[in-house]
Order: structure tokens, then sequence, then C-alpha cells
């Protein structure tokens, strides 16, 4: 199968109406208003987006579908705002919000928001495509979203099993697949709500044969590779990291995604995030941030100088340091693998609003594009001391050199 | 169904996206964040308690062809300077405003980075463009909070005009 950048345009931007017509249900039915943040595509494993799940009190409705595509859509709701939810469709269904009055109140809610979202596509392609019946799954430590469609799949007969996610083999759900996310949130809050779209392989090809364009077409593997490649880079940055501070870290997540350029600053909030900014030039060039939270600048400043009270200036140059060597270790596999050379330059040091850090980057990208692939990794410490946020910003042209030189003959 | 209706007490906020502008009325605030070379626009007509924000990320949709297949018209009207005042202008006179009594603040368009690639200070042609827009249409710049090398966030109070920035580590002034 052979993906291009102007289906992945098209994913997205039909990602981002369905998402509007979700959310403009949600207001109808139940007055909250809400908006959609972020439309993003991701090239993920099925543990990259269970990792977006398991880290937060999650209720969700899953619907699959059938049709002109298969696959699975899952609206996730954060606990607290799920009951307000159903005290506005149920009065007096929040004092319990277990009972089954509350849980239908919520599948209902799913069954029209996801109903919306899917129609869009049909609308694209020309073709019905059937929703099922709701399901409403708590999500937490013991349950995760992938256990959940495993044995939804199997237990439900709603969709066979192994299309929910990577296809049609068991095998193949353990690959990169495409998976759409969306973020909604009120307007005066930043909590929200999550939907995701699970095309089955077959589906995406689909889309893509109505929507792409073939001669700028690369096979779908061209991605995933680069998605690999991004998470060897991700443990090579972690083990450097380890190796620089003496403490143990692991790659919490690392992900390849398309979104829309304007979608990337709202990937950060408004807190403030110390760290550094770089560029990389070569194929491609582009952007770097590597960014702490405040309490984590100080963990990893004082690992790097056990003992020592240390002053703002010699631990804002350990933090230019940490940002050399993490950001040398995320790309220097690039450079390897795409047999190219990439150069860095020298780390700028920010201590700023997240946000506002990222924008600047995200400006001089969108001179030249619409859409960018960002790259977002996290490396952590197991006991939390400290995280490291990555986030990457390849030349959206210049990648797709790069990628041609990863596959050069489209299959 | 129960239509549900909130009682809060505290104002309407509205959150401007990258990208995106809104219009407020009466007692109500709107906010943005995360403002780096993207520069704030803005615009209150006091007398008609009418309110608008922009977060413009360039200055002109004239630099390059805009595909209208890119994310939808909305987005591309605020993302640009050039075509963000006319639509938010717009907007608030569909909502009472005159343009003739409209004040404009401006916030942001900061130069942050000093890249090797780039030799366009995205930031401060983002203000320029700003102030040319305005003054294309009569409308004074009554306060400015821009340049420097920080990000801000911005809140605007729909009632008064009053717009305070706030940049990391809590340092906030109004204008």
């Amino acid at each position: 199968m052979n993906l291009d950048v102007e289906s992945l345009r098209t994913f997205s931007s039909l990602a981002h109406s369905g998402a509007e017509e979700a959310a403009d249900s949600l207001s109808t039915l139940t007055g909250f208003d809400s908006r959609v943040a972020v439309t993003k595509v991701e090239m993920s494993t099925r543990s990259d987006v269970e990792q977006e799940f398991c880290e937060r009190d999650l209720v969700s409705v899953h619907i699959g579908f059938s049709g002109a595509i298969n696959g699975r859509t899952v609206l996730a709701f954060d606990r607290d705002r799920a009951v307000s939810l159903v005290d506005s469709l149920v009065p007096g269904a929040s004092d319990n919000p277990e009972s089954e009055l509350a849980t239908s109140g919520l599948k209902e809610l799913g069954n029209i928001m996801l109903g919306g979202f899917i129609d869009g596509w049909a609308d694209f392609l020309g073709e019905a495509i059937d929703i099922t019946t709701p399901t409403y799954v708590e999500l937490d430590a013991d349950r995760s979203l992938v256990d959940v469609i495993d044995a939804g799949d199997d237990a439900t007969g709603e969709v066979p099993s192994g299309e929910g996610l990577g296809g049609d083999t068991p095998e193949a759900g353990a690959s990169h697949v495409l998976a759409f996310q969306n973020h909604l949130e009120t307007v005066d809050e930043e909590a929200g709500f999550y939907i995701y779209m699970l095309p089955t392989r077959e589906s995406v090809g689909r889309i893509v044969d109505a929507a792409g364009d073939a001669d700028d077409a690369l096979p779908v593997e061209t991605f995933t590779t680069f998605s690999q490649m991004i998470t060897e880079g991700a443990g090579q940055a972690s083990e450097d990291l380890t190796a620089m501070t003496g403490i143990d870290t692991d790659v919490d997540v690392s992900r390849l995604s398309f979104v829309p350029i304007e979608g990337v600053p709202m990937q950060l909030t408004d807190e403030t995030r110390r760290g550094v900014v770089l560029e990389f030039t070569g194929t491609p060039s582009g952007y770097i941030a590597i960014l702490f939270d405040p309490g984590s600048a100080e963990s990893v400043a004082d690992a790097l100088m056990p003992g020592m009270d240390a002053d703002p200036a010699m631990r804002k140059s350990a933090i230019q340091e940490i940002g050399n060597i993490v950001t040398s270790g995320f790309l220097d596999g690039w450079a390897d693998s795409l047999e190219t050379t990439i150069d860095i330059s020298p780390p700028t040091y920010v201590d700023d609003i997240g946000s506002a850090i990222v924008d600047p980057l995200v400006a001089e990208l969108a001179q030249t594009q619409e859409y960018a692939f960002l790259i977002d990794s996290a490396i952590a410490t197991p006991d939390e001391t400290f995280t490291c946020d990555i986030y990457a910003l390849p030349d959206e042209q210049e990648l797709r050199t790069a990628f041609e030189r990863l596959a050069p003959e489209p299959s | 169904m129960k239509v549900y209706t909130t009682d809060s007490p505290t104002p309407e906020r509205v959150k401007v996206g990258v990208a995106e502008y809104a219009v407020a009325e009466g007692e109500a605030t709107l906010a943005t964040s995360g403002l780096g070379s993207c520069v704030g626009i803005a615009l209150v007509d006091a007398d008609a308690g009418v309110a608008g924000l922009a977060h413009a990320m360039l200055p002109s949709v004239g630099d390059r062809g805009v595909a209208a297949t890119d994310g939808g018209e909305d987005r591309q009207v605020g993302k640009y300077v050039d075509t963000a005042v006319p639509g938010l202008l717009g907007e608030m006179a569909d909502r009472g405003a005159v343009a003739s009594r409209v004040k404009a603040r401006l916030a942001g368009g900061s130069a942050m980075f000093d890249f090797s690639s780039s030799d366009s200070g995205v930031g401060e042609r983002n203000v320029a463009a700003a102030e040319a827009a305005l003054d294309e249409r009569d409308i004074p710049v009554v306060a400015t909070d821009v340049g420097g090398d920080y990000g801000r966030s911005l809140t605007l109070d729909a009632t008064t005009g009053a717009l305070s920035v706030r940049r990391a580590h809590g340092d906030e002034r109004t204008i």
C-alpha cells in the first residue's frame, strides 16, 4: 500500500470536519460548547495509541464501523467530565455514575457524536458506512484500550477479530497503523474529549486510492520505517541521557504525526518550560526543541552536578549540554539511515511559555508549508524524577526527499 | 432530553487558538496563549461593548499561494495578519461594532531565535503588517507590547478593552 502527502491532507481534513460535526452534536445535546483543538494523523503503533490513554483517567464509548471503510472509533472523556455530561443528559444520573442509566446516556451521546464523525468519510467516498451499537468501556491500569478492542471485537462479533487496529492478521495488528486523533476542548477549559478513529489497513488504502496522488506516493512502510527510526533515535537519546546523568531513563512516547501546522503549538500549554532549541540542516533540515518542566530541569542539572551548589549560569549551561547530547542521540541515527549528514546548530537556551517556544519554529516552517510532520518523544525516569520532551519539526518537502531515499521504488 | 445551561458566576471566557480569531460581547474575556513571533491583535469598540482578538502567524496571505483545501477557509483567514484584520473587523461589525470607534492594541511579534536559515524576522514583519492593516482602516493603535525575545499570553477584557499581557514566571502587565 502506498501513501502520499495529499492523502494525509485529505485524512486530516476529513477527521477535522468530522470532529467539528461531533463537537456541534455535543453542544446541541448537552449545552457544552466545545471546539476542535487539534486533529492529528498519527503513524502509531498500537502501544503508542494505548500510551495516550493509559495516563489519563478516562471513560470511553466504542463504536465499530463497516462498509466503505472498516474500523473502530473511540470517544474518550476525562472521568469528571463524563459525570457532568451524564447529568446534563440524564438529570440525576451522576449520583450513580456506574448505573445503567448513566452509561446508557453516554452511549447515546457517543452514538450521535461518532455517527456525525463518520458521516463525512461516507460522503467523501460516496458510499455508506454502517456503525455498530456503542459499547461503554472504562479504561484504567487493568484494562487498556488495546485489550478492549481485542476483547470487544471477539466478544461482540461486531467487527471481525484483528481488524480493530492493525489489519487482517494478528501480526499486522502489531505493525504501525494510522490513527486519527482529535482533541476537543470546551471553550473555557483544557480538559476535554478525544475522538480516535482506527481504520483498518485496507481502509486506509481505500481512501488513499480515492484521494491520493499516485505520482507522489511512497510505500506506507517508508513512513513506518521512519517512525521506527524515531523510536530508535529516542532510545539512543535516552541511553545517552542515562550515561550522562547516571539516572535510568526510558522512552515513554515516540510518535510521528501529520498535523495542520498551526496545531503544533497547541501540543504544548501555557506552562513554563526550560530547555534548548536547535536548528538542524541537511536532508531534512528543521528545528528541534528539548524541553523540561521546571522541576525536571532542576533534577537534571542536579544530576549533572551532584553535591554542587550550582549558580543559575551553571545550571543553564548544564541544561544546554543535556540538550546537545539528547539532540545528537536523537538525530544521529536519522543521518545514518538516510545516508546523509545532518548538522546541528549550537543550542539556544529557553525558559519561557511552552507553546511560545515552539511558535517561532512553526512560523518559520509555515512560510512554505501548511502541514507539518511532528515528531514528539518523551524520555522519562521510571520514578518520574524528570521527564524530557523532544519536539522535532523537519521541513516537509525535505523530509519527503529523505523518504524517497528510504524507498526509491514505490511498490 | 434536558438542555444543559450553565449558571456560572464567572464571565464568559473565549479561547482563541493559533491562527484563529474570535469576537465577544459584554462581560466576557478573550484569551490566547503562546505568542512567540505570532502577533496578537486586540480590537475593541467600548461603546458597543464588542471586542475581538486574533492570533495571527504570518504577515500576509499574499506571500504565497494558499490552497483552499488546506484546513478550511476559516482557519486560513485567521492565520495571516492581512486577512485576520478585515475578518475580525467584519465579524465585530456584524455584532454591532462601528469601525470608527474601534481601538487596537498589539502584543507579541518577538524574536526569540536567530535561525541561520532564515533572515525573515517574522515577528517584526507581523507587527508591521498589523500596523499597516490597521492604519489603512484608520484604526488607532493605542498601546503595544511587542518585540523582545520572550513569549506572551494575552487576556482581553471585552468591556474595557484592557489587554493583559503575561510572560513566563508570572510577569504581567496591562496595556
